[in-house]
């Protein structure tokens, strides 16, 4: 637009009079403008800094659900508040049992540090009236001026005047707390405390999850150590009873049986002579039963001679017991036993797949490998049966093979299962046996 | 001259049981009775006895211990067996450790009076029931029959991993071929050595140096 400046006239007064206001006008008019723009500014500040937490809020939740392991939930935790809120040190606490309080991470200048159980600092809660307040009441505690207040700080550097504490809660109790301390005086805002409860309640559900998971894991272990224990004893157990049997109520029968054998030749009458032959016969049969028993529980080669006698003898019984045909090879095994415990493993192994075999496959024959080369030894037991398809395999099937993967996992090895309806199946177990046998 | 026998059992009833079975023949004289493998060693040398008849499950070490011991210091000694033990590997390893007999303990007085002869003489007795195991060892080392058609050097790699215990899978990593292609070299070079089994496989691998 062109500005054309008024013609001059006998109205100059007026003119000029009418030019004042105009100024006066547009005067206010750019004032209100520039108010407005910087209000404008305020809210598009605001807005930005809503936004750009919002924004942190949000990649903190995805952070922090990242991971199931404390440790790791808690460093995030600390560093995401760190670019939510400013602070010279931070530290994230849990409370254990017995108001106990564990120091999980700290801020330490320039990075988060995650502290292994025995780096830990701990405390009693009671010890600190700060935190305990924040752990009682479920509410974020700031403590504006530290020089002020009659308090102590559990952690963070000296000199510290600004502290907030903010409650961290799992499945709706506080599970522990965080905290942020800055240097200068009655720094923090409620703007502050307003983001690190937004922070807090976000990162609940991770605590509140890898708790859960922590305690999940110490379960399984020792879910996993007993079971280790049960079939170490177990396997104790039935070696004792073998040996019981064959040793002890075996020879006695033995004994038995040579008395039965003098009776015979001294007695001269005809019927005591038979009535003693049947007595030796059926204490051979007793005896005959004694053998079967001990070796079913254990057989005595597995100590005393080694692994591929054992399985020989197990799987010649198989063959014989079930119709089937069972090839063995045995090889590496000839000049150092395997460790005890490989053995007894990879015996029962055998036994479980050769048993899965013959209850479910089908099978016209089995074929059982064992390979001990550089340290590691392979047991492989393949059938030509009629398979399945190992993610479906339900039922007792599946109790076999986690019978079976047990194991193997137990001695640090792995089992491998190869199958597909109509294709047979091949189980492999494979085991470091580093190790000769110590003993015998 | 009766041959001298030393019991050597850690059962008292037992070896007196049997001290009276054999001391009724004639031929033989029983010269001494041991409870451990210790105690037979050291009688064996004191006594130097024609036969031993050696229990395997003592306590502290094993007959088959004994019996390597023995052997080493008395190598002229005859040790027979006589134990609880039915199962056929222990039958070799017995043999292999050094012994000229196995006799199971129910085996009738006329059977170990036997047996005590026959290794007297130098001959290797081995229980009736328990030859099988002997037989079955002679089963294994039957030949494979040679491939009618050559293995290409692809069927060949796949042999030897095949034979030295690896599943499809890893066989499929280690060549970088795909399972299918791994299952497909398996059947042919199976059907090519005319082999139905994994165990035959080993057996051919090991017959043709391949392993």
């Amino acid at each position: 637009m062109k500005k054309k400046p008024f013609p001059p006239s006998e109205t100059e007064s007026s003119h000029s009079a009418l030019a004042a206001a105009l100024r006066e006008r547009t005067a206010q008019l750019q004032q209100a403008n520039a108010s407005l723009a910087a209000e404008q500014k305020l809210a598009r500040e605001a807005d930005q800094r809503a936004r750009s937490t919002a924004d942190a809020l949000r990649e903190a939740t995805v952070a922090l659900t990242r991971s199931l392991d404390r440790e790791t939930v808690l460093a995030t935790l600390l560093d995401h508040l760190r670019r939510l809120i400013p602070f010279d040190s931070a530290s994230v606490m849990l409370l254990e049992e017995a108001w106990r309080v564990s120091v999980r991470a700290v801020f330490d200048g320039q990075r988060v540090v995650p502290l292994p159980p025995a780096e830990r600092p701990e405390f009693l809660a009671t010890d600190h009236p700060i935190v305990h307040r924040v752990l009682t009441t479920g509410a974020p505690v700031l403590i504006p001026d530290g020089a002020l207040a009659d308090w102590t700080l559990p952690t963070g550097s000296a000199g510290e005047s600004s502290w907030l504490g903010v409650p961290l809660f799992a499945r709706g109790s506080v599970a522990g707390l965080f905290s942020v301390a800055k240097q200068q005086a009655r720094y923090f805002n409620d703007e502050h405390v307003r983001v690190a409860e937004a922070l807090s309640s976000q990162a609940s559900v991770a605590v509140e999850n890898a708790i859960l998971f922590e305690q999940m894991q110490a379960a399984t272990e020792r879910m996993q150590t007993l079971s280790h224990r049960l079939v170490e004893v177990q396997e104790n157990e039935r070696r004792t009873v073998a040996r019981e049997l064959h040793d002890e109520a075996g020879q006695a029968l033995v004994s038995l049986r040579y008395g039965l054998q003098l009776l015979e030749r001294e007695t001269g009458g005809e019927g005591i002579a038979a009535r003693v032959a049947e007595l030796k016969q059926t204490t051979d049969g007793v005896i005959d039963s004694l053998h079967r028993l001990a070796g079913a529980l254990r057989p005595a080669s597995l100590d005393l001679v080694g692994l591929e006698a054992a399985l020989r003898q197990y799987l010649h019984s198989t063959e014989s017991k079930w119709g089937l045909t069972v090839r063995f090879k045995a090889r590496g095994l000839k000049d150092e036993r395997l460790p005890a415990a490989v053995e007894t493993a990879l015996y029962r192994v055998v036994q479980e797949a050769v048993t899965n075999v013959v209850r479910h496959a089908a099978a016209t024959r089995i074929d059982v490998l064992v390979e001990r080369r550089d340290g590691r030894v392979v047991v492989m037991v393949e059938d030509d049966g009629k398979g399945f398809a190992p993610a479906t395999a339900g039922g007792a099937d599946r109790l076999g093979l986690i019978g079976m993967r047990e194991r193997a996992e137990a001695l640090g090895g792995t089992l491998t299962i190869e199958s597909a309806p109509g294709e047979g199946t091949t189980i492999a177990v494979e085991v470091a046996c580093g190790d000769p046998r110590p003993d015998r | 001259m009766a041959t001298r026998v030393l019991i050597a059992d850690d059962h008292p009833v037992l070896r007196s049981g049997l001290r009276v079975l054999l001391g009724a023949d004639p031929d033989l004289e029983v010269v001494g009775e041991a409870g451990t493998g210790e105690e037979t060693l050291r009688l064996a040398e004191e006594l130097r006895p024609d036969v031993i008849l050696l229990d395997i499950g003592m306590p502290g070490e094993s007959g088959i211990e004994t019996v390597r011991r023995l052997k080493a210091k008395l190598p002229a000694s005859k040790v027979l067996f006589l134990t609880m033990h039915e199962e056929e590997g222990m039958v070799l390893e017995a043999l292999n450790a050094g012994g000229d007999g196995y006799l199971i303990k129910r085996a009738d007085e006329a059977e170990i009076v036997q047996a005590i002869r026959a290794v007297r003489r130098g001959d290797v007795y081995v229980h009736p029931a328990m030859t099988r195991a002997l037989l079955s060892q002679a089963e294994t080392a039957e030949r494979p029959p040679e491939p009618v058609e050559p293995l290409s050097h692809r069927e060949i790699d796949v042999l030897r991993l095949l034979a030295r215990g690896n599943t499809n899978r890893q066989i499929a990593e280690l060549l970088a071929l795909s399972i299918r292609t791994v299952e497909s070299h398996r059947a042919n070079l199976m059907g090519k050595l005319g082999l139905s089994s994994r165990v035959e496989l080993v057996t051919y691998a090991e017959e043709h140096g391949l392993l």
